[in-house]
């Protein structure tokens, strides 16, 4: 019984970060993954925005899914989400103020963020206070750590530095590393995220969506063997 | 308890929400204004430092440079109305940020002169004086007006003929990022330096985009192209302020006065 809780909480955790990632599989949050990867201080603070709004919404409406009624179930989960993306938006401004300033209407988008209103709608509608709050920190951490390598590659690529420090020394600074300034530009985070997903989904080949096309070749396959 | 889905449960979830929401939100934004508004005093002395030119183009300060900097600075009141330094004021403690919002301490602009829409503004007004000996090489003056969202908070320099603006640089803003917002490249502002404010009989000839009036060979500043809002406010408010019912009569004191 025990083992089995233990075995359930840590699927809970872990699933989202890699065979059920918000990001690469389920193609959510998008927007704000392109927007703010340009280096990875902004992705860092991003990501920790983020996991904070999904734990709270996921618990708190897990906390209210047996009193809530279902005409008003919508309204009310926006709302909860939409003052946890206040209150962090707030503490960004007075402790990060510098990043708050890069991320600028990203973090207010959170409100929005499909990643965060198909958790609440989807698990934290029918699970429990604890579960949902490892599937918030779960989906978070999943979408927090695409962010983070989009980031790194992007800052490392595009300056030669990460978090600011000089990794790679520029030659400009006698060394050798020419930066590539497409990568401080967005569309670099769409390709970045599109080879991202092409490795995933050659390593889990169950991710691979089915096509029209493949459902066919499966099936004159099939026929003809 | 009452049905799940009856009007009375229904009306009490609603409130439930709507009360702990608030209260969650609002106790989160006093408990962290005090800290915002600390940062946002320092944005502002570091926009006073820029637009005097005390920091080289591209430099990061840090707080205690800011401070420094903004020391070397000779802070003295203006009384708009009279057109001359105020001393009865202290300059160390009038906060003119909370004078713009209180009744008592603002005056209404005649309507024809409001052409910044601002309604009201206070009669005295904080200016920094970067001193040559015991002349004045710079004077920087603040500004603000309505921007496309939020009001727009800046500083504008202007030399020691009280004719030319050397610097400009704004610290607030509610401008739509990535569109209004581009007002604060860098190649922009630097635009605005050694551009004539004043013709020779203290009109203001400041401009934003160029029109027959005054073709772009004049020297008006580019406008920026999606911004259009957000620079002719920032027009508006800047010949507000350099204006009669500005600054205009106060700089003119001081120029006949240097000669």
């Amino acid at each position: 019984m025990l083992s089995r809780l233990i075995s359930s909480s840590r699927n809970t955790l872990l699933t989202p970060l890699l065979d059920g990632n918000p990001i690469t599989l389920q193609v959510l949050g998008l927007c704000s993954a392109l927007a703010v990867t340009s280096s990875l201080r902004p992705a860092l603070v991003m990501s920790a925005a983020v996991i904070s709004v999904l734990v709270f919404a996921n618990v708190t409406v897990s906390l209210l899914r047996h009193i809530m009624p279902q005409s008003i179930r919508l309204i009310i989960e926006v709302t909860l989400i939409a003052s946890a993306v206040i209150v962090v938006d707030e503490v960004l401004k007075a402790f990060v103020p510098d990043i708050a300033v890069i991320l600028s209407v990203f973090v207010g988008l959170i409100i929005t963020n499909c990643i965060v209103l198909a958790r609440v709608e989807s698990f934290a509608m029918h699970n429990g206070v604890w579960a949902s709050l490892l599937d918030g920190l779960g989906n978070g951490l999943g979408y927090a750590w695409i962010l983070l390598l989009i980031g790194a590659v992007r800052e490392l690529l595009g300056t030669g530095s990460l978090l600011g420090y000089e990794v790679l020394q520029l030659t400009e600074n006698g060394g050798r590393f020419e930066p590539n300034e497409l990568m401080l530009l967005t569309p670099s985070a769409f390709f970045l995220l599109a080879l991202l997903v092409w490795m995933i989904r050659s390593l889990r080949p169950a991710q691979r969506e089915q096509t029209e096309q493949t459902q066919s070749n499966n099936r004159s396959s099939g026929v003809s063997l | 308890m009452s049905e799940r889905e009856s009007v009375a449960r229904t009306l009490g979830v609603a409130t439930g929400v709507a009360v702990f929401c608030s209260l969650f939100v609002s106790s989160a934004v006093l408990w962290l204004r005090p800290i915002q508004l600390a940062y946002a005093s320092i944005e502002r002395n570091r926009a006073i430092v820029e637009a005097a030119g005390l920091v080289e183009p591209g430099v990061e300060l840090d707080e205690r440079e800011i401070v420094d900097r903004f020391l070397d600075l000779e802070a003295r009141i203006v009384d708009l109305d009279a057109g001359a330094f105020s001393d009865p004021v202290s300059p160390t403690t009038y906060d003119f940020r909370a004078a713009i919002d209180d009744p008592d301490q603002t005056r209404s602009i005649p309507d024809e002169l409001d052409i910044a829409n601002l309604g009201r503004r206070p009669v005295y007004l904080p200016v920094y004086l970067l001193r040559d000996g015991a002349g004045i090489e710079l004077i920087v003056l603040p500004i603000y007006g309505p921007g496309m969202w939020a009001m727009i908070h800046g500083f504008i320099s202007v030399r020691a003929d009280f004719t030319t603006i050397e610097a400009v640089t704004f610290y607030e803003h509610g401008e739509t990022p990535g569109i209004g917002d581009r007002f604060l490249d860098p190649a922009w502002l630097a635009q605005w330096q050694g551009r004539r404010a004043y013709d020779d009989t203290r009109r203001v000839v400041f401009r934003i985009g160029a029109d027959e009036a005054t073709p772009a060979a004049n020297g008006a500043i580019d406008a920026i192209t999606g911004a259009t809002v957000t620079t002719s406010a920032i027009e508006d408010l800047v010949r507000y302020w350099l204006g009669d019912d500005g600054f205009g009569p106060f700089l003119a004191t001081q120029r006949g006065a240097a000669q």
